[in-house]
């Protein structure tokens, strides 16, 4: 567990390659929730508004636009009614990319990982023409670019994500909460992260609403997380945690190495039932796992994209 | 349990403990390992904790076993004993068998050796006790034929030891009856011992001779085994006989026994004065009791030879392995007969072969009349007055004669030897019961039909060989005394049927052929070892030495210009200055069955005590160090498995 691969620097090519993009094409973020957005855009609002498809009818009141009353129906019942289009508005994504230390970590290295998952969700929504958002937390929200829409400001993405870089401690909730604070409207919310994080996570998604937004908790772990094995992590050893330099003192045996296993399993079990009890979609993702296939298929499975 | 080197335990145990503890508790380094987060490390080990009831015990497991490893090593080096059967401020008495069986080598180096090994660790164990202030002491008592006192009772160990050092090999005979007597007023409780709190110790193979008549009285007796194989192939018997007509032509017989369990296939050689002359292939079958091999040789041999048997069968015991014989020129036997007149009997010595018999009367032959032979060849032979044997006819003589003798209804004056009833014994008529077939004075001698009246019962001293046995008890005996051998029949000849029978000129051709210097009238003899041996020196020899095996010197016996001398080793002997003749050279042979078979007993039955034999380790104080350092590296071995079931990944 001792090999850390640097994320910085990354260049653009290397965060969201050519190729890639081209197979990105297809793709769109996908909410499970009708929301309503700011600007007219391709997907459908809550709102009634002004496109072609039939939505409902409605009694006329005074002050409704009369072109849009079917004279039809007032011929059969004698009364007034106001036809209902469907409004297509655009879709707020949101992106909370976790750049703590701890994400800084393992081969393949997470922070990368998450850098290039972060950068595709942003492209597939920029190339729909939603409203597209990144923040990056540690410890609170340290960076954000915001309001990003077509496919104008994908190289603004991408330099701002391949400048971000492991700092600090991470603190979810307090971070969350800022986000909270500050993103205003619905949306869709993907949060990329280890979730190694010493508070309470169910605190951490509560400022989430499910109301507000559609959250997609992903998490990633590398190999070396999943079996210390790999890292060979065995013996009498010290282990200094990377965030806040807090040192535990063990003797790495078969048995400990077992039980840290189930530990692992159990936590993740405990993040995935937060998830389930606040609305979240959850997924846990390996490092190892290709890239392609974890955003063209996995994260299809998992409805994030269509 | 004592301790030898507890000291040093002690010191190494002031060091090493602490370095220990020290180095346990010393911080560990351990290698520096940075993770991404200690989030789930930290709930493993509080996990691990609170799942293990016996955290504590388990961290310090290895702790504890090094611990014991260390005391183990720690034990080790104090040299821990375990007490030998000595108990502290007892007083033991050491009896060490060095009889020929002692030499078989069948434990490295020897019996006798690992006997005085033994021994020595005694004398070590001797200690006073504090308590009762009583003070261990020891007496050191070699046995074989006899027993001689090596130390009487001492409390130096030094002196003790050097006691022990001193006993010399010999290929004598098993016997513990002289010891048993010779340590009976310690063990009684009459000597300076102190009783029946001593030990006796019989340190031996067991193979005791005169276990049958030999009592252990008082005292605690144990017994020490030493030895541990039987195997061992000896030849037990060997003699000659010179053909009649041919007195150059002579057959030798020989028989080899087998103590071991398999059989042995072997090679004997026969030598006629250091020449081979046949080698023959011999299998002599093993198991129990010891099957016997007969050989039997005829060859041409020169009037005076020394023949050797050897066979070439490595063993543990050697002594046993070679046996000589000495032939001498046959020659007539000079007899004086002591009679009031008996002419059968003076015919029956003639008919027997004796040239120049002198008759005397008993007034004569105490008042020494008449006794000493005429010719010259009877002045060499040194003999008692020049005769081969005396045969006295119904006369005791008042004194010892110097030579072989035969008695007919007289008895010789030998302490424990007495004729009872001999005159007017009754006209009860008897019959003879039992005679000894196997002996040579026997052989060819049938007794059946032979009719005595009156006869009388002889009592026999310890070592009489009964010969024929009538119905009132022993009717012929052979004594031994002082060198000489004495031939007693306990009946008068003429008041039986006996001298009408073949048996009566068998049996005075037996006896005066048997008689006649130790029996060496022209068939082969044998020396055994302790077999005194009357040498015909000549005048004018001051002095007698035999050089082999070991260097014996022998005892003039003054004017009659013999010498005896007694063997204690097996072997090939040369005379110094050489005789001429067949004294010139001595084969001591040891034949005796009894000693070639050398299997050590586990127990010895002496006179219905048995007395159950220990190892030679028993005897002494047994250091268990082994015990504690095999300890320490199971010890070890547990403490590896441990380290690694906790570090197997």
């Amino acid at each position: 567990m001792t090999q850390v691969a640097p994320a910085q620097p990354v260049d653009q090519e290397a965060l969201l390659s050519s190729d890639f993009v081209r197979k990105l094409d297809r793709l769109d973020v996908l909410s499970r929730k009708l929301l309503a957005g700011k600007l007219h855009g391709e997907r459908r609002s809550k709102r009634k508004g002004r496109s072609v498809e039939f939505a409902d009818y409605r009694p006329y009141t005074p002050g409704d636009d009369p072109r849009f009353i079917d004279w039809n129906l007032y011929a059969r019942l004698d009364r007034l009614f106001t036809r209902l289009f469907m409004e297509e508005e655009d879709l707020s994504v949101s992106v909370l990319l976790d750049v703590s230390a701890s994400m800084d970590w393992g081969t393949p290295n997470k922070l990368l990982f998450a850098k290039r998952l972060a950068a595709a969700l942003g492209y597939i929504g920029l190339a729909h023409y939603n409203r597209v958002h990144f923040y990056s937390f540690a410890d609170t929200v340290v960076d954000r670019l915001v309001n990003l829409r077509g496919r104008g400001p994908v190289g603004r993405m991408l330099g701002f994500l391949g400048s971000q870089r492991a700092r600090g401690g991470g603190d979810l909730a307090q971070s969350c909460r800022r986000f909270a604070l500050t993103q205003r409207g619905k949306g869709v919310v993907v949060i990329v992260s280890d979730f190694f994080d010493k508070g309470d996570l169910g605190a951490a998604l509560r400022y989430l609403s499910p109301s507000l937004y559609d959250v997609y908790a992903i998490q990633l772990l590398s190999p070396d997380e999943l079996d210390p094995r790999v890292g060979k992590v065995i013996g009498d050893l010290k282990l200094v945690d990377c965030e806040d330099g807090a040192a535990t003192e063990v003797s790495v045996t078969a048995g400990v190495l077992d039980q840290y296993t189930a530990n692992l399993r159990g936590f993740c079990r405990g993040l995935r039932g937060q998830c389930l009890r606040r609305g979240v979609s959850y997924m846990m993702s390996d490092t190892s796992v290709g890239f392609d296939t974890l955003v063209l298929r996995y994260l299809r499975e998992r409805g994030l994209l269509r | 349990m004592d301790l030898l080197s507890l000291p040093t335990a002690i010191a190494a145990a002031a060091l090493a403990v602490p370095a220990l503890l020290l180095l346990y508790f010393l911080k560990r380094r351990r290698r520096r390992v940075v993770v991404s987060t200690t989030l789930l490390w930290l709930k493993t080990i509080q996990d691990l904790q609170a799942s293990s009831p016996f955290q504590k015990l388990r961290r310090n497991l290895l702790l504890l076993l090094q611990l014991l490893v260390l005391l183990g090593l720690l034990g080790a080096l104090a040299r821990p004993t375990l007490p030998g059967v000595v108990a502290a401020g007892r007083r033991v008495i050491i009896l060490i068998d060095h009889s020929a069986s002692m030499n078989a080598t069948d434990v490295v180096p020897s019996r006798l050796a690992r006997a005085k090994a033994a021994a020595v660790e005694l004398i070590e164990g001797l200690t006073d006790d504090p308590e009762t202030g009583a003070v261990g002491g020891a007496m050191v008592v070699s046995f074989s034929e006899a027993a001689r006192v090596v130390e009487p009772w001492t409390t130096d160990r030094g002196r003790l030891r050097r006691a022990v050092a001193s006993i010399e090999p010999t290929d004598l005979p098993t016997k513990l009856g002289p010891a048993a007597r010779l340590i009976e007023p310690y063990t009684r409780g009459v000597g300076q011992g102190g009783g029946s709190g001593v030990t006796v110790y019989v340190i031996s193979d067991g193979r005791v001779q005169d276990r049958q008549t030999v009592a252990a009285v008082g005292g605690a007796w144990r017994y020490v085994r030493v030895g541990e194989s039987a195997e061992n192939l000896g030849i037990v018997s060997l003699a000659a006989r010179r053909e009649s007509d041919d007195p150059r032509r002579v057959r030798v017989f020989a028989r080899l026994a087998n103590g071991g369990d398999g059989p042995v296939t072997t090679n004997v050689s026969l030598f006629v004065n250091g020449r081979v002359q046949r080698v023959v292939p011999v299998a002599v079958g093993g198991g129990e009791g010891g099957r016997a091999g007969a050989l039997r040789f005829t060859l041409s041999v020169p009037l005076s030879a020394v023949i050797e048997l050897r066979h070439d069968h490595v063993d543990s015991l050697e002594a046993d392995n070679s046996a000589w014989l000495i032939l001498t020129p046959p020659r007539r036997v000079r007899v004086l007969l002591v009679t009031n007149g008996n002419r059968l009997l003076e015919q029956a010595i003639r008919a027997a072969g004796a040239t120049g018999v002198v008759r005397v009367s008993p007034g004569q032959y105490e008042r020494g009349e008449g006794m000493r032979a005429s010719s010259d060849e009877a002045e060499a032979s040194g003999g008692d007055g020049g005769f081969d044997a005396v045969v006295f006819d119904r006369h005791s003589p008042r004194v010892r004669p110097g030579v072989n003798s035969l008695y007919f209804n007289a008895a010789p004056p030998v302490e424990g030897l007495a004729l009872v009833g001999r005159a007017g014994g009754g006209d009860r008529t008897e019959l003879m019961l039992d005679w000894r077939r196997d002996h040579p004075i026997m052989r060819y001698v049938s007794l059946d039909g032979v009719l005595v009246r009156g006869s009388g019962r002889l009592s026999l001293p310890g070592g009489a060989v009964t010969l024929a046995t009538g119905q009132s008890g022993p009717a012929v005996v052979l004594v031994s005394d002082r060198g000489t051998q004495h031939v007693v029949v306990g009946f008068d000849p003429l008041h039986s049927n006996w001298p009408m029978q073949v048996g009566f000129p068998v049996f005075m051709k037996n006896v005066l052929g048997w008689l006649s210097v130790g029996g060496r009238s022209g068939h082969g003899s044998v020396v055994r070892p302790g077999q005194a041996v009357a040498v015909p020196v000549g005048r004018g020899v001051e002095s007698l030495v035999y050089e082999g095996p070991v260097r014996v010197a022998a005892a003039l016996t003054g004017a009659n210009g013999a010498a005896v001398v007694a063997f204690d080793r097996v072997g090939y002997y040369a005379a110094e200055p050489e005789l001429v003749g067949a004294w010139g050279a001595v084969g001591v042979s040891l034949l005796d069955p009894l000693e070639s078979r050398i299997g050590p007993v586990d127990e010895i039955d002496m006179g219905g005590q048995v007395v159950a034999g220990a190892g030679e380790a028993v005897a002494a104080r047994q250091e268990i160090w082994r015990w504690f350092v095999w300890a320490a590296l199971v010890g070890l071995l547990v403490e590896w498995v441990v380290y690694a079931r906790r570090l197997g990944v």
